[in-house]
């Protein structure tokens, strides 16, 4: 459970982190030191995030193309446009910097694009495709309950739809037929978002409450560990 | 001494936060952009709105005229109403002849049914020859129009300048006609209405605290901890007692550091389990602030479990390194060969820790979309709903949330005792801000 | 200056090839979509390092004002410092201040949210309309049967955890995930279609 213990840390490295973690806590009720952390992270994650960039993207493919500068030319090319983003603030010749910008903003695009239809809307349009007949699920209670949820699964997919689609539509001079329609199917389906919002509000509950007690957890064992080992 | 605006306590001259609300005395956040400005300040110097808005300039705004006259008169401004406190949030309380309704309904009146000719005691609005938005009125064909009146009592107040009174009036004349000045005021009147107090936000982190410190006197004594194999943890051990052990498993620690301590002892027990095994592992992340997750979990295991064939493969980068990886394994991670391996296709199964949903999706839409393997997910307790439609449609193979598999059995019985003091205190806080919520309303 | 035309197509034809080689098999095609994820990725990294360095330049800016100083002396160590740490081939450092260091603080900061949600609890758990105290009932109901005394009050609770979890939420975040689903595609294609391609670029 207690993370930092797994691997013989130091006093210091114990030390730190307890530090660390209470002045986070204390943050809560002071302000300065609240910033004070803030600043810390910042740093430290801003720190870390660019290493590892420059790691394990930058300089593993620089290595390549310049091992190999035929087999690996596109490196070479890609790493000059990206140098184009560093000229966004030099005077005529800004406009270089759109260029990688539009190919991360399109290929972005693209990605979003495909992967939403190949991996949410055609699998989950076809999982919310199913026969309300008992007789497609077998005979007697088992079949007429799976066709029940058949029922509740469409209800509440379209209805939650619908809930999207009436706010977008509401007041927009609708016949009226399907102007009740819509209205009634987008007030169940704000019930149904407010039940799944429910579902999220417990979870995040349960996420942070269970980060809490890991961190006092952490606490509780690392300070009398602290104690022991400085020898107070 | 110097007075707080925004609670009104006393404090030392000099006194750079407040001693009773904690709020800064010299600077402020504006509540529109967010960009710090001094507490001097009357508009914001990023986005040029009224940083300190009070019920009366509200009302003002509401009902009353324009402009022009000479100098502010002394004697209205001493007049006039204290600025809103955290302890008087309500602003109906206070001004119930001016309901914040109808302050927005009635600045819906068009422009021209304002009176030019009222009295007015507020600054005047000439712009100066020099300045180079003096006749921005004339370019934009905007009706004259009093800017709002400040809290000239209020502490530090400074009359605007010029230049501040053009912008803040161009802001408020496009407010008026358009958006962003009136929902910036209403979701400002809103925050204001709905904000705790210093003492409410005391003894709710107080409780929140004493939720946190209960199970670690309690000890599980209060519930007891019923494991039984249907549970969470009892399906992920099943699933990986089947792994097959000749081909091996592609792990990626997609959580980020913040929640390690959900997501990290689940990790560790199943990283565990299938070294026990000897079955092969690869390891890697699309996440940044985990690329050195499988490092830290893998120092965690025992020393004469590490004989099995472990090879991490690195970071690669979101959306775009699943793509690639879902075609290329030399292309998501080119420095990396493995001899088990070729490609992703070779593996029996994909394990994603995650914690976001963004990455839980690129990995069924961008991988498992595109590659006829298992994916398998173990996330956050705060994403797992979202994802469940992805294991009824069969995209995911197994889905659990990180609280529900902890394999640690002292925080399993710890939780069953937290998870009981974090509903009491969340019904105890719902009834709290229910009582206080109608006693407000009878007040009013 | 570069055409903004010649721009959006250029976005245009990046993005179809994208697209068309998630659901062709063409090795051409592939081969060229395999060389712009390749210059993606490479970018993206740019990207990240141009924002580290802006992030550094703000900061030393910052160290001017006398205000500022102190907070942008911390933020500049402390990245200088991980950064090196973090390039530098020796990875004890870099774990020791991964383990030491960013792990306590991002979980800390994560686990003080709960503080806040409790905060807003007590705001807003008022039952105030149906679907707020839909939304109230719902997550209550969750955390009470998830709780092992309740399974053993009744095994009804087991069940009921089970059927809201497969029934109702997860059909509701279905419709939800579609709805997103359908948000998602039409800006992408907006996107690609030039709509919003040059604005995102200026940002």
């Amino acid at each position: 459970m207690l993370i930092t213990l797994t691997t013989e840390p130091g006093t210091i490295g114990l030390i730190v982190a307890c530090a660390l973690t209470i002045l986070v806590l204390i943050g809560l009720i002071n302000r300065k030191v609240s910033l004070f952390s803030q600043h810390i992270l910042v740093g430290i994650t801003a720190g870390y995030v660019g290493a590892v960039v420059w790691r394990q993207v930058l300089i593993t493919r620089l290595a390549l193309f310049l091992q190999e500068p035929a087999a690996y030319w596109y490196y070479g090319v890609f790493i000059l446009i990206g140098l184009a983003l560093f000229v966004r603030t030099t005077p005529g010749i800004s406009g270089l910097a759109r260029i990688p910008l539009i190919l991360l903003v399109s290929v972005g695009a693209g990605l979003a694009l495909g992967g939403t239809l190949s991996g949410t809307l055609l699998p989950q349009t076809e999982a919310t495709i199913k026969s309300l007949s008992p007789d497609a699920y077998g005979s007697g209670l088992s079949g007429t309950s799976f066709a029940l949820d058949a029922v509740i699964m469409i209800l509440c997919t379209i209805s939650t739809l619908a809930a999207f689609h009436y706010i977008s539509l509401h007041g927009r001079g609708l016949p009226n037929a399907l102007e009740r329609i819509s209205s009634g199917l987008g007030r169940m389906g704000k019930a149904v978002i407010a039940i799944v919002l429910g579902a999220l509000l417990s979870g995040a509950l349960l996420t942070f409450y269970t980060l809490l007690l890991e961190r006092i957890d952490f606490l509780t064992v690392g300070i009398p560990l602290i104690i022991e080992q400085v020898g107070l | 001494m110097t007075i707080c605006p925004f609670c009104q306590a006393s404090n030392k001259p000099g006194a750079e936060q407040c001693k009773s609300c904690g709020r800064h005395l010299t600077t402020m956040q504006c509540p529109h952009c967010g960009a710090t400005n001094s507490i001097q300040d009357l508009y914001c110097v990023s986005c040029f709105s009224l940083l300190h808005p009070t019920a009366e300039t509200e009302k003002a705004l509401a009902a009353s005229p324009k402009v022009i006259s000479a100098e502010p008169d002394q004697t209205e401004e001493k007049a006039s109403e204290p600025e809103l406190t955290d302890d008087q949030t309500d602003k109906q309380a206070m001004h119930p002849a001016a309901p914040i309704e109808d302050d927005f309904a009635q600045e819906q009146l068009p422009i021209t049914s304002i009176s030019s000719t009222e009295e007015s005691s507020w600054p005047q609005l000439v712009p100066s020859p020099d300045d180079e938005l003096g006749n921005i009125d004339d370019i934009l064909d905007i009706n004259t129009r009093t800017m709002e009146q400040p809290d000239s009592s209020a502490p530090g107040y400074r009359r605007p300048t010029s230049r501040e009174n053009q912008l803040a009036r161009l802001w408020q004349q496009i407010g008026i006609k358009h958006a962003p000045m009136d929902e910036g005021r209403h979701n400002l009147s809103e925050s204001q209405e709905k904000r705790t107090t210093p003492r409410q936000r005391f003894l709710i982190y107080i409780l929140t605290f004493a939720l946190a410190l209960l199970p670690f006197l309690t000890k599980g004594q209060i519930t007891d901890a019923l494991t039984t194999d249907e549970s969470a943890s009892g399906l992920l051990a099943s699933e990986l007692a089947i792994v097959p052990t000749d081909q091996p498993v592609l792990i990626s620690f997609d959580y980020d550091a913040s929640y390690a301590g959900e997501l990290l002892p689940v990790a560790k027990n199943v990283l565990n389990t299938l070294v026990v095994r000897q079955v092969p592992v690869l390891t890697m992340t699309t996440r940044t602030t985990a690329a050195d997750m499988s490092a830290l979990v893998l120092s965690s295991l025992e020393a004469d479990t590490l004989s099995v064939e472990w090879t991490d493969l690195g970071y690669t980068p979101g959306q775009t390194g699943l793509r690639l990886l879902a075609q290329s394994w030399q292309a998501a991670f080119p420095l990396c060969t493995t001899e088990s391996t070729q490609n992703a296709t070779q593996v029996s199964r994909v394990l994603v820790f995650s914690d976001s949903l963004e990455t839980s999706l690129a990995w069924i839409e961008l991988f498992g979309s595109q590659v006829d393997i298992p994916i398998q997910m173990v996330v956050t307790e705060r994403i797992y709903p979202l994802l469940l439609p992805y294991e009824d449609s069969g995209q995911l193979d197994l889905l659990v949330s990180g609280v529900s598999a902890t394999p640690d059995e002292e925080s399993q019985i710890r939780g069953s005792d937290a998870s009981l003091f974090l509903l009491v205190g969340v019904l105890v806080l719902a009834i709290w801000g229910t009582w206080t919520k109608s006693h407000e309303s009878v007040g009013r | 200056m570069i055409k903004k035309r010649i721009l959006v197509i250029l976005g245009l034809i990046c993005g179809l090839i994208i697209v068309a080689d998630m659901f062709l098999s063409i090795p051409w095609l592939d081969e060229i979509g395999h060389i712009l994820l390749e210059g993606t990725i490479i970018i993206g990294g740019m990207a990240v390092l141009a924002g580290v360095i802006n992030l550094l330049y703000h900061n030393a800016e910052r160290l001017e004002e006398k205000s500022s100083r102190p907070g942008a002396i911390i933020t500049l160590i402390c990245l200088l410092g991980t950064f090196v740490m973090g390039v530098l081939p020796n990875a004890s450092t870099r774990l020791w201040t991964y383990e030491y260091v960013l792990i306590p603080l991002q979980s800390t900061f994560t686990a003080i949210l709960i503080f806040y949600v409790m905060e807003t609890a007590f705001l807003h758990f008022h039952t105030k309309g149906i679907e707020a105290a839909l939304m109230l009932g719902t997550c209550l109901v969750l955390l009470f049967i998830q709780l092992p005394i309740s399974a053993s009050i009744s095994p009804i609770f087991v069940s009921l955890r089970q059927w809201l979890y497969a029934s109702p939420i997860a059909y509701g975040a279905r419709g939800i995930l579609i709805g997103t689903a359908i948000g998602v595609a039409t800006s992408s294609i907006r996107l690609l279609a030039g709509k919003n391609t040059i604005a995102e670029a200026e940002e």
